[in-house]
């Protein structure tokens, strides 16, 4: 394996590279990068973290490269940014001393489960005595007999006000030293630019050419992007579905479970096989991809987030499946505990791509006329 | 046994097999580069030139087969065979649907690269991506390739080819096959070939692309009374960096400052008008010009005004305060370099300096006047850059008729040997080079020859 550089080599690296690119400019419809690349000729550390954070990690570039290795210029541009974004995030995280987290990401992981499952277990039994642990519920409010409904709203709503005040902070520092001011951020334009480009997955399906981007090796497909819209839309689904679930529960007094043909239960189980497929396509395409152009110290972080949000799911789908029987309050407290991690690293885990990433691409809209 | 054996990985070979196996062909590809290596020249090429008479997705307006002919004719000075010159222009809009059909994509022109938009489809990605969607797309045709595979000579026996000798990783073997398509590329990375036929110093030379175009195929072929084209002497070389790669340097290399400064070389003299022309109309002489000069080396001479005048460059210039500084650091004798420029400054005539035309910025009354873009080099910093002559191909070549057969010396047409790329360029490009036209040979031949061989 080759040796792994620190932040300040790899920033140099970048830097030789994207000279090296902005005199070839081959790559210039592969991805928003390249473009933006001819807009500078010195690169300071910032851009390239904007650079970082834009590139969609397709690897088309370093396949197409002819300076990749064995070249002596050696070309990795993949690997370089993907290793410049993943300390970006470090740097960008609120608060700051929680940044070191992204490189253990897989430790991180299984701890907060543990922690998490063992919690909210905890709470179970000393809600519950044994025989109760074991029984079958049925009929409305089953599930609080295991969680009480204010114990579990309570929570939920202080990690995600966390997870709120975490991703602001985070990405108002990305913003700022990116160069630009937090009162261009009310162009609507740049928005309305952004969020088609996300919504759309424009880039993994090729851009305006529209083929598709190279993955697992220098073959051009849509894979990627159709299990990458599974997992995002399978997951906007089971939000929709708590929302839902919310309204129902404070909005009308109708408490769950729900009917299986009810607004929660169709999105949640809709979005939670959507999530299943997308994160199993993933994580397939992850294994089997070409492992030169990848950043390996970083994969496990890529791996712990999807095998949450595939548990978080899974876990809920058998719930689902297993909710009028005597494993219920098991399984609820095991989807709960993973919820609950899944919630807590947030803003520690491969999720934050979407943040920045998002970012970048407000600030792309921003340049790409000119 | 296959039905046929493609000689080369680059862009000709792999059109050639494609086609030949879309025919319902068996196909062996014999590379001779590492699969890390592979694509040869066609790796390092960024478009080629599509006749069109409308606009495309990445072409502008219109450019008709005349024009695309006519300009063939101006750089080759009429030197080309006009009925393969007129299949290739003519199939040029058909084999870039081809291509595209194939899952090989164009993107608009690059940046930087406008003048071209109109004559030439940019491959999406550049020639490694084109290179690399030609490897796949014969892979799902079933088609066997080979690397580490250098086919060192062709057995030609009555005007047939009975087999081939390979040097494979376990040691020479023979292929046979019922034709052969040769796609290996001019001889441009054999050094002792270039000394032989451009003379001493050839040794100084930068090979822009591959490493693996020894022309072993072309040297077997010639030693065996095919029909060669071109002239062994013939090439295309530019000016390129000095300090660019000795082989594989491609695009990068390249140094569009010599209009807006002067050129030295090492004994501090000047010795061509820097501003005859738009670079990219001169860029090619360059490489002839430095080649002629002591060591074959020249050094760009720029000053502040002009550094942000043209494409960044991969090399990091030298840079001084004082010309004598840079003297130094450029390793010219200091007095003479002086002298140069500062008889060149008091010969500069002022004018309006506009980079976009043919200005009047000029020099007067010296040996070697500059006629455009001449303004004085008096702003510090100073930059210079070291330049040699890059080699991007050779023009020797095997003599091909309209289905790509290749001839035998006495006139008669191989029965199963055909070839296409680089290695048959020199039918059509007698001299000068037009750019993009490389690919679309091996391109709208290789398709031909694939073709031809399948039915042999
Ligand atoms: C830097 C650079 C930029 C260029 N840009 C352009 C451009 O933009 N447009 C354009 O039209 N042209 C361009 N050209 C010219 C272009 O590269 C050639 O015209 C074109 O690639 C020729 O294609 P080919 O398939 O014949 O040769 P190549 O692509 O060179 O392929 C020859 C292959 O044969 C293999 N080979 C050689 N000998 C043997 C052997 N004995 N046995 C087995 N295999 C062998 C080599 O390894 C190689 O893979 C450029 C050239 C260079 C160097
Ligand atoms: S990645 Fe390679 S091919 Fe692409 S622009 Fe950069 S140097 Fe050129
Ligand atoms: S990996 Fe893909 S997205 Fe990232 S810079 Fe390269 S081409 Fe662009």
């Amino acid at each position: 394996m080759s040796k792994i550089l620190s932040l300040k080599e790899n920033m140099q690296v970048a830097r030789r590279a994207m000279e090296i690119c902005n005199a070839c400019r081959y790559c210039e419809s592969l991805c928003p990068v390249f473009p933006e690349i001819t807009r500078f000729r010195t690169f300071s550390d910032h851009d390239l973290n904007y650079f970082a954070n834009l590139c969609h990690n397709c690897k088309g570039c370093f396949h197409g490269c002819q300076y990749a290795p064995p070249h002596e210029f050696d070309l990795n541009i993949p690997k370089t940014l993907a290793e410049i974004r993943v300390e970006s995030y470090s740097q960008y995280a609120y608060p700051k001393a929680f940044g070191k987290l992204f490189f253990k990401n897989g430790t991180l992981v299984s701890i907060i489960i543990a922690i998490s499952l063992a919690l909210v277990f905890i709470a179970g039994s000393l809600l519950n005595n044994a025989d109760s642990f074991f029984s079958a519920y049925s009929g409305i409010g089953s599930f609080y007999h295991v969680i009480p409904i204010k114990l579990m709203s309570g929570i939920s709503m202080l990690v995600c006000a966390y997870v709120a005040v975490a991703f602001f902070m985070g990405f108002k520092q990305f913003w700022l030293e990116s160069g630009e001011k937090m009162s261009d951020l009310a162009n609507v334009a740049l928005w309305k630019s952004a969020l088609s480009d996300m919504l759309s997955l424009r880039h993994l399906g090729g851009g305006d050419e529209g083929h598709g981007c190279t993955h697992m090796d220098d073959r051009y497909s849509q894979t990627r992007k159709w299990f990458h819209h599974a997992t995002f839309y399978g997951f906007a689904m089971t939000i929709i579905s708590t929302t839902i679930a919310a309204v129902y529960h404070y909005g009308f007094g109708w408490h769950a479970p729900y009917d299986m043909a009810s607004l929660p239960v169709i999105f949640g189980t809709i979005g939670g096989i959507m999530i299943v497929i997308g994160t199993i396509g993933l994580s397939v395409i992850k294994v089997k991809m070409d492992p030169v152009p990848v950043a390996q110290q970083f994969l496990g972080m890529e791996y712990s987030f999807i095998a949450l949000l595939f548990l978080v799911s899974f876990s809920g789908l058998a719930l689902l499946f297993f909710r009028e029987g005597i494993y219920m309050p098991l399984l609820l407290c095991i989807h709960l505990g993973f919820v609950l991690a899944f919630f807590l690293v947030l803003p520690y885990s491969k999720f934050v791509h979407a943040l920045y990433r998002f970012g970048a691409l407000l600030k792309y809209a921003k340049y790409k006329e000119h | 046994m296959y039905d046929v054996i493609v000689i080369g990985g680059g862009n000709a070979a792999l059109c050639a097999a494609i086609s030949a196996a879309e025919e319902g062909a068996s196909v062996l590809v014999l590379e001779s580069s590492p699969k890390l290596w592979r694509g040869g020249n066609s790796q390092h090429t960024r478009n080629m030139r599509v006749a069109h008479a409308a606009p495309t997705r990445c072409l502008t307006e219109c450019y008709s087969v005349e024009e695309f002919y006519e300009d063939l004719l101006k750089v080759t000075k009429g030197e080309t065979n006009e009925e393969l010159a007129k299949i290739a222009i003519g199939q040029s809009e058909e084999m870039y649907h081809w291509l595209e059909e194939r899952g090989m994509f164009f993107q608009k022109s690059i940046s930087g690269t406008l003048s071209l938009s109109r004559t030439n489809a940019f491959f999406y990605g550049g020639g490694k991506t084109l290179v690399n969607c030609e490897f796949q797309k014969a892979k799902d045709l079933g088609i066997t390739i080979l690397y580490n595979h250098e086919v060192e000579w062709l057995n030609i026996q009555n005007e047939r080819v009975e087999s081939l000798v390979v040097n494979t990783p376990t040691g020479k073997k023979e292929f046979k096959a019922k034709a052969i398509i040769a796609a290996s590329g001019g001889f441009e990375s054999n050094r002792e070939w270039l000394r032989e036929a451009w003379g001493e110093h050839a040794k100084n030379f930068l090979i822009r692309g591959t490493r693996f175009n020894e022309g072993k195929v072309l040297k077997s072929m010639l030693n065996q009374n095919v029909q060669a084209v071109g002239k062994p002497e013939q090439g295309h070389a530019v000016a390129v960096d000095g300090r660019a790669p000795l082989y594989d340097g491609g695009i990068v290399t390249r140094l569009d400052c010599v209009p807006f400064g002067i050129v030295v070389n090492k004994n501090g003299k000047r010795f061509y008008n820097e501003g005859e022309d738009f670079w990219p109309k001169r860029y090619a002489i360059w490489g002839r010009l430095v080649a002629s000069q002591p060591d074959q080396v020249g050094n760009v001479i720029i000053d502040s005004k002009s550094f942000n005048l043209f494409m960044p460059s991969v090399f990091e210039p030298c840079k001084a305060e004082t010309l004598e500084e840079l003297a130094e650091l450029l390793d010219i004798p200091k007095d003479e370099f002086v002298e140069t420029i500062h008889s060149y400054n008091a010969h500069v005539e002022e004018g309006t300096f506009n980079p976009d035309t043919l200005d009047n910025c000029c020099t007067k009354g010296l040996e070697v006047n500059k006629t455009h873009w001449a303004r004085k080099i008096d702003t510090p910093p100073f930059y210079g850059y070291t330049l040699r002559p890059g080699i991007t191909f050779t023009y020797l070549g095997v003599k091909i008729d309209k289905d790509a057969r290749v001839y035998m010396d006495n006139g008669n047409p191989t029965k199963n040997l055909f070839a296409t790329g680089e290695i048959v360029a020199g039918n059509i490009l007698g001299q000068g080079y037009l750019a993009g036209t490389g690919m679309t040979i091996g391109a709208v031949f290789g398709r031909i020859a694939g073709k031809g061989a399948a039915h042999v």
